[in-house]
């Protein structure tokens, strides 16, 4: 087996090899030992035989690079990222007031349609429940204040006219008695 | 006279004008007895509610003859003191020559004064509400429960419209 002399026999080698093959001379040399490198300078025909295949995987490679790239410069971009737009969407959120907002948190799915509905039924029973009730209790207490205010009246008039009968028919001083009388007891 | 009208007095008033006339004859005696203020006036008490807001309406009460009364009719219109009441009808609130306005402050009696005049001046039976609430309220006395019940529909329907179901 052959053993390569000097530094400069392995760099003329690798130029070979390189120019044979289409692999860069860094990573020839990075990656092989003077032995691999001796044996790889003997099958040069070889190699070349390879190196379109080689050149075409290298641009498929440079190209899948380019996209990631492209999308990195976009997620860069202020303007196209999520988080950004996320981060805006959001302040624009909180900045409604109300139904906008509720509905704004709709369109983002962040309120589970279902669970608000259910809530929403719920509230809408216990709101007509309650309603009934009240409407019931301020109709009948309305009922009675009503039949109050008659049955005072009824008395007021009653006592006017008991008042004027016996001022009229017997005199004021009689009242006067009756009205001590009735403050006593 | 300085002298709080005793109850059993004005138990004896049967008549609704009879009540009245000792109402209108108390305006500037000092026949109330006010836990905060003590003795003071029916025209002091409502003085004290001048500018809040009535408890019904929720509009600012005001008072002061000179800057919210005219006796011209078409003046007060100008000024847009006229509504439409309960009843559908167009109306300044009017008293004498006087036109005034609307949320002009007035004093009213929670349980009307004609059928329970023992508490003609009892602080807690007195409320400061304006004018047009009071030309409402009239003499019913379930007014107050019906204003409340009023209200907790409002807020129920309220809360309906702002959570509709999707
Ligand atoms: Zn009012």
């Amino acid at each position: 087996m052959t053993v390569m002399k000097t530094s400069k026999e392995r760099k003329k080698s690798i130029s070979k090899i390189s120019h044979a093959s289409g692999i860069a001379q860094y990573a020839l040399a990075a990656k092989m030992s003077d032995e691999q490198i001796t044996k790889a300078a003997k099958h040069l025909d070889v190699l070349s035989v390879i190196k379109s295949a080689n050149n075409y995987n290298r641009y498929c490679q440079s190209q899948k690079t380019a996209e990631a790239n492209q999308k990195l410069k976009q997620f860069m971009n202020i303007e196209n990222s999520e988080i950004y737009k996320a981060g805006q969407w959001l302040l624009h959120s909180l900045s409604n007031v109300g139904q906008e907002r509720k509905e704004s948190l709709l369109e983002k799915e962040l309120i589970h349609k279902e669970d608000y509905n259910q809530t929403v039924e719920d509230l809408n029973d216990v709101i007509s429940e309650q309603k009934q009730g009240v409407d019931k209790q301020t109709f009948s207490a309305s009922e009675s204040i009503k039949n109050l205010e008659d049955a005072n009246d009824s008395f007021r008039y009653q006592l006017q006219a008991i008042k004027d009968y016996i001022e009229n028919n017997y005199d004021a001083k009689t009242w006067s008695e009756i009205e001590k009388y009735i403050h006593r007891n | 006279m300085n002298e709080v009208i005793k109850k059993y007095k004005l138990r004896k008033l049967y008549k609704s004008s009879d009540v009245s006339a000792v109402w209108n004859a108390s305006q500037n005696l000092q026949v109330i007895s006010h836990p905060q203020y003590g003795l003071i006036s029916p025209n002091e008490y409502r003085a004290k509610y001048k500018n809040k807001p009535c408890p019904y309406c929720g509009k600012k009460m005001v008072q002061g003859q000179q800057f919210y009364s005219t006796t011209s009719r078409q003046d007060a219109i100008n000024r847009g003191y006229q509504y439409v009441d309960k009843s559908g009808n167009k109306t300044i609130n009017q008293a004498g020559r006087n036109f005034f306005h609307p949320n002009y402050i007035t004093l009213d009696h929670r349980t009307n004064k004609a059928r329970c005049p023992e508490k003609l001046f009892d602080s807690d039976n007195l409320e400061a509400i304006c004018w047009r609430c009071n030309n409402q309220k009239g003499d019913d006395n379930s007014f107050e429960l019906q204003h409340t019940c009023d209200y907790l529909n409002s807020l129920a329907e309220e809360a309906r419209s702002r959570y509709p179901k999707l």
